[in-house]
């Protein structure tokens, strides 16, 4: 799990772009000296995996840039109220905003329209977080064949509980899973990652979707087993664990858990630049290494250039797949 | 089991730690009692401040806060009639009119003693149970939250004032009310007139102020600056004599347990927790017709419950990782922020955070019901506040309480419309609480009805097949049915003397 | 003033308005059912689910509108036994309707202007306002309420839970 690791995994599908353009990250000279506090803007109340991120972020950002750093929360029209208050403010590096998936998944389906990646700038990539399927102790399926083969005997009605509804992220992974296996399972939505868990963990739900973090200890107390994980590497905490490919399933092993920093459109690059490395220089830290080790996310070093490549192949990737599932049009 | 006892009570040998149980409980009372901040808001803003501490010393805080902050619900309830959460609705209904007789003293020391015996008697079953507690709420799946759901629903239709048929209107209103947003299980957005602010649904916590709070500022318009009745000043320590709270032990103890056990099932919480205990008191009380007008028992099996919920809500967390209620799940932030990942090792990997846990909700006790027996005082002398003056204290704090918990404008509108409308609907005798209970519940109902057929194949087997899931629908049903034919028959014996 | 509780009769007064209360469960139920009409025709128009088990969308909010439909139906029948029954009917009354009016004016103002103006600014202005409708004359009182609770707001809000209040 370290950060060269990553780059080859990313690299390998964000294409020439990022692989040409990735020199050019220590170019910018300067720091990121701002003179007023900055507002780092969340889509999310307080307490989630995002606002833990967020602030354990921002506590080791403020001794870099010698300014504080104000945590708003701004949770509303999924990440449409923190987008509007990003896209109305001057870009001048004291309005940032954190996103996920969920922003480009979004500007795909209900917010199609209202916000579309062009009207940010994407600054830096700071974590991404494959997702993985799993199964209780107890459940007689052991690896993605099973679950595909389950899914033949009888006509699709396995249940799969996963976080989000029809087109959000997770689902998008089992949706390209289908295509690859030429399956269809039942999706059921769930709106927090404990929920899957305990769905999966009381039979009442056949297979679970997650991030590594809240499922670790599960897997650690021998309460869950994994399928496979969506990714091109195995995981190291979980090396037992196959990649869908290695199963045989020929997936898009870029459609992973992101977590970045953006803000408005029309910041100078210079200044992305600077805040991108003072971003970077804060994840070094000890403090945030702890905890970024123990939420099971892997680091990304990804500067403005690549972070904007990386955003254009991810949107086209979940417009693809939410055309071929017959979400948009 | 008693050494590891000894270890979370050791934590209490530093002085640190102290500070943190009173500090969290002093802040929790406060912003329990402030219309707008309830227990889940009040956790999120302290988890900045904990970041720099040692976690026992960060978490002790944190539980004293969420333990004092989900009974300071409790007093604007009894006070103003604006229960501050969900979960004191139900104090509200024999709160309030102690509050209009000069009794809010009495209304204030029963409501804090009933929440700390709460407290005490649900953290014993907590040490004891948490585990073999959690692992069986995992049985419940989607059929049986269907039907835990629909059991506070009719529980709160059948208990509410007046006819049962309005009650069964505002049921409608509030599922309608829940409906909005996105859709949880295709994404569509649904009754959202096109504005992505009300994608992720109606805020609870301005719809509350709106409804109980601002509909009764218009309502001390009404009576404009005329003489309030004085509250009675409280004597002794306790404003009751012993007797009287021995006498409550019975719905105390009975809704401590009953508000533990609904508090351990992930999603249930506390507002279904007040209001069964509040239905099985008022059924098996002596004095049944004092409900609601003012009965002493009605208050403490309403606050008993829902502190006890608190105790629920932490067993699925300690144990298995899962939290029981949004305020839990916060807290697992907070403790992953300490470096401590909450799940089923928990015990076995750091015991000394469960263990601290239990000891602090004990030692946080006392603590709690001294600041509640001193703040009554102070409370009682409020009640006695100038009308105008209440009304314009209570409509600016709701004001700054609704935008502080979003930090835009939206929920602030939110709030003023269903003030409005709130006032509406009181006039017309439609009662509130199946409105916000409906609102609390509504989603998780047709979520996970609708996760139960699509998990069995678009089957209904799943509701009648479920030994638990039959059981619950029965008693949904006997909520109902029961107090709605005792209504009518009590009005056909009227119609005949007439 | 007279005893509101027990006083009938219509009146339509500025000190005092006074209705019974089945008619005004019926206007009532009309207002619910123009609205849960409206619920209904949304709910209905909402897209179909990709899933075939699955009710979509529009399935609960559909069956919950036609159920709601029935209830509110049910309690207009209700009132109008109620006009019929000899039994004598509950008056509700809406005392000093000019000001709950004029209050009303003021929620929806501050709602507009709580942004512009400023937390602090506008919790002054509007609990000022709202201690004149609500009959406070004494001018000690007026002034000195408003600033207590700015005060205690800033205290609170700002200084202590730090929250950014506009």
């Amino acid at each position: 799990m370290t950060i060269s690791n990553l780059k080859k995994l990313v690299l390998g599908v964000a294409g020439a772009a990022a692989l040409t353009l990735g020199g050019v990250q220590n170019a910018a000279a300067g720091d990121w000296a701002p003179d007023a506090p900055v507002n780092m803007i969340l889509h999310t109340k307080p307490g989630g995996g995002v606002d833990v991120y967020s602030r354990t972020l921002a506590k080791e950002l403020e001794p870099i840039i010698g300014q504080s750093i104000v945590v708003v929360n701004a949770p509303g029209g999924g990440g449409a109220t923190q987008m509007a208050k990003i896209r109305a403010a001057k870009p001048d590096g004291l309005t940032l905003g954190v996103n996920t998936v969920t922003h480009l998944t979004g500007m795909q389906t209900n917010l199609r329209g209202t916000f579309s990646p062009d009207d940010f700038d994407w600054i830096a990539l700071s974590q991404v977080d494959p997702i993985l399927f799993f199964v209780s102790k107890e459940s007689e399926l052991n690896s993605i064949t099973d679950l595909v083969e389950l899914a033949k005997a009888n006509g699709g009605a396995v249940n799969i509980a996963g976080f989000g509804p029809v087109g959000s992220m997770q689902n998008i992974g089992m949706a390209m899973l289908e295509k690859s296996a030429g399956v269809t399972f039942n999706w059921v939505a769930h709106q927090s990652t404990p929920d899957i868990i305990a769905a999966v963990l009381g039979g009442h739900m056949d297979v679970g979707v997650a991030n590594l973090g809240p499922a670790l200890e599960f897997f650690e107390a021998d309460r869950l087993k994994g399928l496979g994980v969506l990714g091109d590497n195995r995981l190291s905490t979980l090396p037992d664990m196959q990649t869908f490919g290695e199963q045989g399933y020929d997936v898009d092993t870029s459609w992973l858990q992101i977590r970045g920093v953006f803000g408005p459109k029309d910041m100078p690059e210079e200044l992305q630049q600077q805040i991108a490395d003072a971003i970077h220089k804060a994840m070094a830290s000890e403090s945030y290494q702890t905890y970024a080790r123990a939420s099971g996310v892997q680091d990304s070093d990804y500067g403005p250039k690549e972070y904007s490549a990386f955003i254009k192949q991810m949107s086209s990737v979940a417009e693809e797949q939410l055309k071929a599932a017959g979400i948009i049009e | 089991m008693f050494e590891s006892l000894a270890i979370g009570f050791s934590a209490f040998g530093d002085p640190m730690v102290w500070f943190a149980l009173v500090f969290g409980a002093l802040v929790g009372y406060l912003i329990g009692a402030i219309p707008g901040l309830g227990p889940s808001l009040g956790v999120a803003l302290l988890i900045p401040f904990t970041y720099g501490m040692d976690p026992v010393v960060s978490i002790v805080g944190l539980v004293a806060l969420y333990a004092a902050a989900e009974y300071g619900g409790a007093i604007t309830a009894i006070l103003i009639n604006s229960p501050g959460t969900a979960a004191a609705v139900a104090t509200s209904w024999d709160g309030y009119p102690l509050t209009q007789q000069g009794r809010t003293g009495e209304a204030l020391t029963v409501s804090i003693l009933s929440s700390g015996a709460g407290i005490f008697i649900s953290t014993l079953f907590l040490i004891i149970t948490a585990v073999p507690l959690s692992e069986f709420a995992l049985r419940f799946g989607p059929g049986e939250y269907f039907a835990l759901a629909l059991v506070g629903l009719s529980l709160v239709a059948g208990l509410s004032e007046g006819s049962p048929l309005k009650g069964t209107v505002a049921m409608g209103i509030g599922l309608a009310l829940a409906t909005i947003g996105l859709d949880v299980q295709t994404g569509v957005p649904r009754f959202t007139m096109g504005n992505p602010e009300f994608f992720e649904g109606l805020p609870l916590v301005p719809v509350l102020l709106g409804l109980y709070a601002l509909s009764e500022v218009l309502f001390m318009i009404e009576d404009g600056p005329s003489e309030k009745v004085k509250s009675a000043p409280i004597g002794g320590l306790l404003a009751l004599p012993v007797k009287t709270i021995f006498g409550l032990k019975t719905p105390i103890i009975r809704s401590s347990v009953l508000g533990y056990v609904i508090g351990v099932i992930p999603g249930a919480g506390a507002s279904i927790a007040s209001f069964v205990s509040y239905a099985v008191s008022k059924r098996l009380s002596k004095t049944p017709e004092k409900f609601g007008k003012g009965s002493l028992e009605g208050v403490a099996s309403s606050e008993a419950a829902n502190n006890s919920a608190v105790a629920g809500a932490m067993a699925p967390l300690l144990a298995l990782g899962i939290p029981g209620s949004p305020t839990t799940a916060i807290m697992i932030g907070a403790l992953m922020v300490q470096g401590i990942q909450p799940g089923p090792l928990l015990f076995a990997k750091s015991p000394e955070i469960p263990y601290t846990i239990f000891a602090s909700l004990w030692v946080g006790v006392p603590v709690m019901v001294l600041i509640g027996l001193a703040g009554a005082r102070i409370w009682a002398k409020v009640a006695n506040i100038p009308r105008p003056a209440i009304a314009a204290i209570v409509a600016g704090i709701c004001y700054v309480g609704a935008y502080a918990s979003h930090t835009t404008m939206f929920p602030v509108h939110i709030m003023t419309a269903f003030g409005v409308l709130g006032y509406i609907l009181r006039k017309l005798e439609i009662p509130l609480a199946p409105i916000i209970l409906a609102l609390v519940l509504g989603e998780m109902m047709e979520t996970n009805f609708r996760r139960a057929l699509i998990s069995n194949k678009g089957e209904w087997s799943i509701f009648y097949t479920s030994p638990m899931t039959v059981i619950l629908i029965a008693i949904a049903v006997l909520a109902f049915v029961l107090p709605a034919l005792s209504q009518l028959r009590a009005r056909r014996a009227k119609a005949k003397t007439v | 003033m007279e005893d509101y509780k027990n006083a009938l009769g219509w009146r339509l007064r500025w000190d005092a308005l006074r209705g019974s209360l089945p008619v005004l469960d019926l206007l009532g139920c009309a207002a619910l059912l123009v609205v849960f009409w409206q619920y209904f025709s949304q709910a209905s128009a909402l897209p179909q689910p990709l899933n075939k088990i699955d009710i979509g969308a529009g399935g609960f909010p559909t069956l919950l509108a036609i159920a709601t439909l029935i209830a509110i139906v049910a309690v207009a029948v209700a009132a109008v036994i109620r006009m019929l029954d000899p039994v004598p009917v509950t008056w509700v009354s809406i005392r000093r309707p000019f000001y709950v009016l004029a209050t009303v004016g003021l929620l929806f103002l501050q709602s507009i202007y709580f942004e512009k103006l400023g937390a602090l600014p506008s919790v002054l202005i509007f609990a000022l306002l709202t201690m004149l409708a609500c009959g406070e004359r004494r001018p000690l009182h007026l002034i000195g309420v408003p600033l207590a609770l700015a005060a205690f707001i800033y205290v609170v809000f700002n200084l202590a839970l730090d929250v950014n209040l506009p």
